[in-house]
């Protein structure tokens, strides 16, 4: 007769950067169901757009997580432009694409570090970092701040760089994207990784579409679905097509972000190479009125902005729909059935990034 | 078993001979890039009183007092945003970009600013009217 | 530039029916969402193919009940506890219930308490 007890995993883990609580129930070692629990860091940030004027609320709208800040402050921002009908123009579209590309590389990049780390390989994680390291000080030289870039604005972009900067830019990462390509092959060819991750949390392809999961998560499992097809700001401009893997497991997902991190230097390229010249920001005159869903491609899955203006200076609703936040249902089916000691790797390999599902 | 451990061999090799990656702060003095967000800084000689720095600033960090002529900076609440550098227009404020040091008590910086006098102008004189009825 | 956004009005009634219908179709919930002006205006977002599909109702403040839509889309359990927690809506039926407890927060629906009687930000000049 199996000994059914409850283990409680969280809010402080070594293998989570941020606080999420699940109650685990175990049938000896395989656990039956996951509950999830949240609320730790819940600041109430939708409501700020009743108090800060829609100018100011970029700032705001930066600040809600740390890793995935710039295209917060993009999507707010194509959002009220949308409704304003604010003309942007093309420099800064390619700017934006610019600096979303370098801000996927670096958040990919730590979330490899990550996972090496879940996975005990603590020597990896360091190189991945140090990998980081260098494109921060890219993101530095061009915006200012390291994490948070406070470059996007309604608009526009607030800083330009100029073309021999981003030359240079282009050589700097070639050699980054050679030493990025040694780290990449330890992913790939790795005894260690490909044991830990193989076969663990494993999502079918209907699974992943019933249950609304976006983003790697969805792409590890087959789903063909990236939201810069869209074509928001310049990428229907730019030739690329998503990465998607077919088995649906741990190491899928892990694959899909390492081959990400490689497309993003390509497009950086390719961004870079068909720069127009021209102003980087329009003046905004009056009010937002009317509404709008934005929708973008952070580095973990698809974020929906919902913009509502009524003609003041306040809006009267922002609303925001972050990937973690649609993926936690995932995780929740992910973990029915798997071993105690694999759910640290599992719950690693959504991405989890609790300060944006829960603002 | 080669072609599995092999890649991370060629890493380890490689950083046990090359330099270390780490910077040794604070021994070493870390380099700032021109454009870095460090602190706001303040020149109380070139200020005019015009207040669009503590209209602008979204968190309430510049407080300016017109009566008593105080100008005052709470470094706790800065953002840093710069969104009152770029409205400045005699360049009385910039950003440095070295950061402010961690401390253990809030800084309230304050500067007596003296606004310009106005310019005294004689006042226009209307041409002399001639009373005709 | 942006797709095409499809925003179809229906009353509570036949919502059920067709979020069914949605359903079979094959589209992917995206996310659910209220906004309080004059009535509570809940906006259920689904995706398929990159295609944007928004179905909104209308409810008034004084009767502010829903049905669930877990028995057709389990993951919308998350959506609707929130909904719940922050604007004080009712929903019946929903699969995984948190009782008000999903972001532990001191307030009953905070999003309901109108601007002048919230407390004032840090830094609010107004």
């Amino acid at each position: 007769m199996p000994r059914r007890t409850i283990i409680p995993f969280g809010p402080q883990h070594p293998v989570l950067p941020e606080p999420i609580h699940l109650d685990l129930v175990l049938d000896d070692e395989k656990v039956v169901e996951a509950i999830p629990s949240f609320g730790f860091i819940h600041r109430g940030l939708e409501l700020l757009c009743t108090k800060k004027s829609f100018q100011d609320l970029v700032l705001v709208a930066e600040r809600i997580c740390g890793i995935c800040s710039f295209i917060h402050g993009l999507g707010y921002s194509q959002g009220i432009e949308k409704i304003m009908d604010i003309p942007v123009t093309e420099r800064a579209h390619y700017l934006r694409v610019f600096w979303s590309e370098l801000s996927r590389i670096h958040s990919h990049l730590l979330w490899l570090g990550l996972a090496a780390d879940a996975a005990g390989f603590e020597s990896l994680f360091n190189h991945c970092w140090r990998i980081r390291e260098k494109i921060l000080d890219i993101i530095e030289e061009t915006t200012g701040g390291r994490v948070i870039f406070g470059v996007c604005k309604v608009g526009g972009v607030r800083r330009d760089v100029d073309d021999d900067t981003l030359k240079r830019i282009l050589g700097q990462l070639k050699e980054i994207e050679a030493d990025y390509n040694n780290i990449s092959e330890i992913f790939i060819r790795d005894y260690t990784i490909r044991h830990r991750f193989s076969g663990v949390g494993v999502l079918s392809r209907d699974d992943a579409h019933r249950l609304g999961a976006v983003g790697p998560t969805c792409r590890g499992s087959g789903v063909n679905q990236d939201q810069r097809k869209l074509g928001y700001a310049v990428y229907n401009d730019l030739d690329f097509e998503p990465i998607t893997e077919s088995e649906g497991d741990s190491y899928a997902r892990c694959m899909v972000r390492v081959r990400e991190v490689s497309l993003s230097f390509e497009l950086i390229r390719q961004a870079v190479n068909k720069i127009p010249d021209g102003p980087v920001d329009i003046k905004v005159k009056g009010f937002p009125e009317g509404e709008f869903f934005s929708r973008l491609e952070q580095p973990r899955g698809e974020v929906v902005y919902y913009v509502k203006g009524n003609g003041t200076k306040f809006l009267s609703r922002f609303r925001i729909r972050t990937p973690t936040f649609a993926n936690i249902p995932a995780l929740v089916h992910m973990l029915a059935g798997c071993d105690l000691a694999d759910v640290p790797v599992i719950v690693l390999s959504i991405d989890p990034c609790i300060s944006c599902a829960e603002r | 078993m080669q072609d599995t451990i092999l890649p991370m061999w060629k890493t380890v090799t490689r950083s046990l001979f090359s330099k270390s990656a780490c910077k040794m702060y604070p021994a070493q003095e870390p380099v700032f890039f021109e454009r870095t967000r460090g602190r706001i800084e303040m020149e109380p000689s070139k200020c005019i009183v015009c207040t669009l720095c503590a209209k602008r600033c979204p968190t309430g960090a510049i407080v300016v007092d017109k009566e008593k002529n105080i100008w005052q900076l709470d470094r706790f609440k800065c953002i840093l945003c710069g969104v009152c550098v770029e409205g400045c227009k005699p360049k009385t404020l910039t950003m440095a970009n070295h950061y402010t040091g961690p401390a253990v008590k809030n800084q309230i910086e304050r500067f007596t600013v003296t606004p310009p006098k106005p310019r005294y102008k004689e006042p226009h004189k209307l041409p002399p009217t001639t009373a005709e009825h | 530039m942006f797709e095409e956004q499809e925003i179809i009005c229906i009353d509570k009634q036949g919502l059920l029916d067709k979020i069914r219908s949605v359903y079979m179709e094959g589209y992917r919930i995206v996310q659910i969402s209220c906004t309080k002006e004059n009535t509570y205006q809940i906006d259920y977002t689904f995706d398929k193919e990159y295609k944007f599909l928004d179905i909104r109702v209308n409810i008034p403040i004084e009767d502010a009940k829903l049905p669930s839509i877990t028995g057709i889309y389990e993951c919308a359990f998350a959506y609707e506890n929130e909904i719940h927690d922050l604007f004080g809506i009712q929903i019946d039926g929903i699969n995984l219930n948190y009782q008000g407890k999903f972001y532990r927060i001191n307030v009953h629906a905070p999003f309901n308490i109108p601007v002048a009687q919230q407390g004032k930000p840090p830094g609010d000049k107004e």
